[in-house]
């Protein structure tokens, strides 16, 4: 897989299209928007660069992986799907340059697997407005689960709102720490407000004051987190967990900073934080860092043996094999191959109406991940379910029993 | 209004069942008082005729007023509420989307969607026995509708929503 460079690069699935001379010129027919006979072309803006690169990197290979299988099959409907991949570096500013370059210029179909939270603040009303599906975006932001559910928004994955309410549950339930000894670490921006709001969420329900909650945090980034570090140590004596909502490099900095203090604090992030980042970065500075820290998953452990997990092992040793088999790529696959069944279910006539109320169908759709995907007009988001791991002394990540 | 008056470094909270206009003339009364009292309404307020009334109150007055809501937002971007909303431009030419409008047409929706399931012979019966088949119908409004014999409310559903000072409502969380 070709890695996008710089703003504008095409997928590799375009240019491999392209140069096996499977992007013929079609006469112009009255279709939608990315949507010839021959092919469907999506787009995604997403980090590619900056601290949430590998973020974006690896949404990427787990769509193109998906996009691969269905086009070696001989595509959907007999179209070819291709992904236009943008970076806008987790930076809303060039999201919005980013997201206008794909819908008024490049004239994508739709939207899939763009990354981040205060992105989606830009991308979410501008597809919206536009009437572009916006479909698996990587955040579990509330913004992108408005009650109803916005026609042209569609989730894949459980909220932030549902990750750190298991998390709270299993800190107070599991490990009988109290409400009042659980502090947040969060990025500040709209992506750790939407998990300190989950966590506040569920402090009302324990009858604990969300205000009273201690917060920290850094800035989106930047791995400045010596001020969220010293309020931490200041408060030793009260804290016992801190729930994090963080990028890789930012948690691992934090970490680390705090278990050099030899304090006794059990730390989780949400999925966002990209995994086997985090491990790896811990892993770098010795495995009492990585041992223990807990993360909160939105698929399922992508070296398990299940049946949508192995088809993903095997294609991804296919069409990626640089790639080891990771959270966030497997995540863009599952995105991907839900998209791709909601497109065979659309039928030969693609639209973005008649493709969404092919999404709306969707009901207990099983692919496989241990979790079934429904989807309908009031019910935009397919899985809610939440899954569990800790990483290991070897920095390996094992599942964890939340409950 | 007296006796809040008497209360008013009790009170935090009224919860008001009433119609816009007594609505409005007790949440600029109690606004004048000066003490920081969060008002509620339920929806048979007519919350777009309360906003319009408060709206031009000024923002102190219209701050903190909270209405609990059975439909949501008409300008959501919901699957039924976009068909809403286009129904409403071809067919009701200068209606603005409105709570009260979008009730009355899940509404219509419901009972149209009964008529199809009776059948061609139509009867109070059989309209009434196809209601109760429902269960489980989504429009697009953020909640499945079902019906029963033994269930004749389709929905139990409830949004928050929080007056702006523009005189538009923002949906709120209420857990």
């Amino acid at each position: 897989m070709s890695r996008p460079n710089g703003s504008g690069a095409l997928c590799a699935t375009v240019l491999a299209a392209v140069a096996a001379g499977l992007l013929r010129p079609t006469p112009a027919r009255a279709q939608a928007n990315g949507v010839t006979d021959a092919e469907v072309v999506f787009g995604m803006s997403a980090a590619f660069s900056g601290q949430a690169k590998e973020l974006g990197r690896q949404m990427k290979v787990g769509i193109d992986v998906a996009f691969a299988a269905a086009n070696e099959a001989g595509g959907v409907h007999g179209r070819k799907l291709a992904l236009v991949a943008m970076d806008d570096g987790y930076e809303p500013a060039r999201t919005q340059t980013a997201m206008m370059e794909l819908v008024e210029k490049r004239k994508v179909f739709g939207i899939v697997g763009n990354v981040g939270t205060p992105t989606a603040v830009v991308a979410v009303p501008y597809a919206v407005e536009k009437g572009v599906l916006f479909f698996g975006a990587f955040t579990g932001a509330g913004l992108l689960r408005n009650d109803p559910p916005d026609r042209f928004v569609f989730n894949y994955r459980a909220s932030y709102a549902e990750e750190t309410a298991a998390m709270v549950r299993y800190l107070i339930e599991v490990r009988r720490i109290k409400p009042s000894q659980i502090a947040v670490f969060a990025q500040e921006d709209a992506y750790g407000d939407a998990g300190f709001n989950g966590v506040a969420h569920m402090m009302r329900k324990y009858r604990r004051d969300p205000a009273q909650v201690i917060r920290v945090g850094y800035k989106r980034n930047t791995t400045d987190v010596a001020d969220a570090v010293k309020i931490v140590r200041q408060n030793a004596s009260k804290i016992r967990a801190v729930i994090m909502v963080p990028t890789a490099k930012a948690a691992a900095r934090f970490v680390q900073k705090l278990k050099d203090e030899r304090l006794d604090i059990v730390f989780s992030a949400v999925s966002f934080v990209g995994s086997n980042e985090l491990a790896d970065e811990l892993m770098q500075l010795g495995p009492r860092y990585a041992e223990g820290v807990i993360v909160t998953q939105v698929v399922p452990l992508p070296t398990s043996k299940a049946s949508a997990i192995l088809k993903y092992q095997q294609l991804l040793a296919r069409f990626a094999p640089s790639e080891k088999p990771g959270f966030v790529s497997l995540e863009g696959y599952v995105a991907a191959s839900i998209l791709i069944e909601a497109l065979k279910r659309t039928g030969k006539n693609l639209t973005t109406d008649t493709l969404i109320d092919a999404i709306e169908g969707i009901k207990g759709w099983d692919m496989g991940i241990g979790v079934p995907i429904t989807f309908g007009p009031s019910e935009h988001q397919g899985s809610h379910k939440v899954w569990g791991t800790v990483i290991d002394a070897q920095g390996v990540y094992r599942t964890l029993e939340m409950e | 209004m007296a006796r809040i008056r008497q209360s008013v470094s009790k009170v935090k909270a009224v919860a008001m069942v009433a119609t816009y206009q007594a609505a409005i003339q007790f949440v600029q009364r109690v606004r004048s008082l000066g003490a920081p009292i969060v008002l509620t309404n339920v929806s048979a307020v007519d919350s777009d005729a309360l906003a319009e009334g408060l709206a031009g109150a000024g923002p102190r007055t219209a701050s903190d007023v909270v209405v609990t809501q059975i439909v949501p937002l008409p300008g959501s971007k919901a699957t039924a509420v976009l068909r809403y909303q286009q129904a409403l431009e071809k067919s009701a030419l200068g209606e603005h989307p409105g709570f009260l409008s979008l009730e009355g047409w899940i509404v219509g929706n419901l009972l149209v969607e009964g008529l199809k399931r009776a059948g061609r012979n139509l009867d109070t019966e059989t309209l009434v026995e196809a209601l109760e088949g429902m269960h489980g119908l989504d429009l697009g409004i953020g909640t499945t509708i079902s019906f029963g014999p033994s269930e004749h409310q389709g929905s139990h559903k409830v949004w928050g929503t929080m007056l702006q000072p523009d005189g538009t409502y923002k949906a709120i969380e209420l857990e």
